[in-house]
């Protein structure tokens, strides 16, 4: 250390020469006009306020149309997913996928040996005067006599599956049917029969069983028979 | 400042702020020792405080508008809010250089951040806290006296090269001191109890009078 940094040590303290030393490093021009620049490109949001009625009085109606918005798309959503839904869960296509002699529920009613009354229990699910057991076909009458059965939901419609034992079984095997009457409504007599969901059933259960499908008047019909080849 | 001339939060901060930015910065360069870091954590805590700025006059002042800030401000005779504005862009750039310092010990696989909890914190930490509050007022006497001896003698030659072979946190606390920050404000700028300031000040100053000395 020499004599003259020693006689300017005596003149300074420590505290001076560390604030000289960092003091002496300053921003430079260039790097100020950078900083500026930056900043004002920079974006910055708005606090959010704490007058909560202020800004619902403020913001009402972009709530109310918002509002309107999602629910106006959850509706549309609701129709769209509806009957792709409903299309699932098609009791008809349930029990006609089941195995044979599998009974998915308990049935409702059992009519065997009582056959005659499936007139008046049918007329009572449907509340309608202008069914008649008689309007099925002859020859499922000829050929068929009522056990038991189950009452169902169709398309928001009184429905039934009846399930049905053939007259003369000892001569062919047991070739048990089921029997679905639906009420068709206006919205969904232009579903039934519903080719979509018939190509479904048969091609998954056309070697073991036949279906036919067919509509009168306000009623939807299914006929589910099984194959007399796969019957034991 | 006036009305007027203030259109957006952006100009509003910078007239606020612009006069703090040397001082930050140079509280920077005692953290991290390089001009070129020091630089570029600046502009990461500057655009950091901008986004928080409505939010930081909305917590401490209620002022949901910036005409409402810009009015508080311009009223403010004490001056209390640039000082309050200073502190806290301090406090900004002191997370910044952790964070920075947290990633690059990610990458380089260590971990210096340790660095900023040093023992004497710990043994700081350590002492109960009666004793600790019985004794504060002797060794806060204790460590001005030193720290004012050290401050009136000279250092020698060499003592910026010596700068680097303290922490920052030593070099942090020495630039705060000779600035005439507060103990109080100091540690509330680097969040650290005030007697691992006072502790951390008189250990650096001993440490760098000797570091000084060797050749």
């Amino acid at each position: 250390m020499s004599m003259d940094k020693n006689q300017n040590n005596r003149n300074t303290s420590a505290k001076d020469q560390i604030l000289a030393h960092y003091r002496s490093y300053v921003l430079s021009p260039a790097s100020r006009q950078n900083l500026l620049s930056t900043l004002n490109q920079t974006q910055v949001q708005q606090p959010v306020l704490i007058d909560k009625t202020t800004w619902f009085t403020k913001h009402r109606t972009v709530l109310l149309s918002s509002i309107l918005s999602a629910l106006a798309a959850a509706s549309a959503t609701f129709l769209l997913l509806e009957p792709r839904n409903e299309s699932q869960i098609d009791p008809i296509a349930e029990l006609a996928l089941l195995p044979a002699g599998h009974k998915l529920y308990p049935p409702d009613f059992d009519l065997d040996g009582d056959s005659a009354n499936l007139n008046e229990i049918i007329n009572d699910i449907f509340a309608d005067k202008n069914f008649f057991v008689s309007d099925l076909p002859p020859q499922i009458i000829a050929e068929y006599s009522p056990a038991t059965g189950r009452f169902f939901s169709w398309d928001g419609e009184p429905a039934v599956s009846i399930e049905m034992n053939k007259s003369n079984a000892s001569v062919t095997g047991s070739q048990a049917a089921t029997l679905f009457i639906v009420k068709l409504s206006d919205k969904t007599k232009r579903k039934f029969p519903k080719d979509k969901q018939i190509r479904k059933i048969t091609g998954r259960t056309g070697k073991m069983r036949k279906l036919k499908v067919w509509r009168e008047g306000n009623f939807g019909y299914a006929m589910l028979q099984d194959n007399p080849i796969n019957t034991p | 400042m006036t009305t007027h001339q203030v259109t957006s939060w952006n100009s509003f901060f910078t007239q606020v702020t612009q006069s703090h930015w040397d001082s930050i910065f140079r509280f920077l360069l005692s953290l991290t020792h390089q001009e070129a870091d020091a630089e570029d954590l600046l502009q990461h805590t500057l655009l950091k405080a901008l986004k928080g700025f409505p939010e930081f006059f909305k917590t401490n002042y209620q002022a949901n508008e910036l005409s409402l800030a810009v009015m508080l401000t311009q009223n403010d005779t004490s001056n209390n809010i640039p000082q309050h504005v200073h502190n806290w862009l301090m406090k900004i750039a002191k997370n910044s250089f952790l964070d920075s310092i947290q990633r690059s010990s990610r990458k380089l696989r260590h971990f210096p951040i340790e660095e900023w909890d040093e023992s004497e914190h710990s043994h700081d930490l350590a002492e109960s806290g009666h004793q600790r509050f019985s004794s504060m007022n002797h060794r806060s006497t204790s460590y001005e006296e030193s720290e004012a001896e050290f401050f009136n003698h000279a250092l020698d030659d060499n003592w910026i090269e010596k700068l680097s072979e303290l922490s920052a946190k030593q070099r942090s606390i020495l630039y705060l001191a000779a600035e005439e920050y507060s103990y109080k404000d100091i540690s509330q700028i680097l969040d650290i109890p005030m007697g691992t300031v006072m502790s951390s000040l008189s250990r650096t100053v001993s440490k760098l009078k000797k570091l000084a000395k060797e050749p």
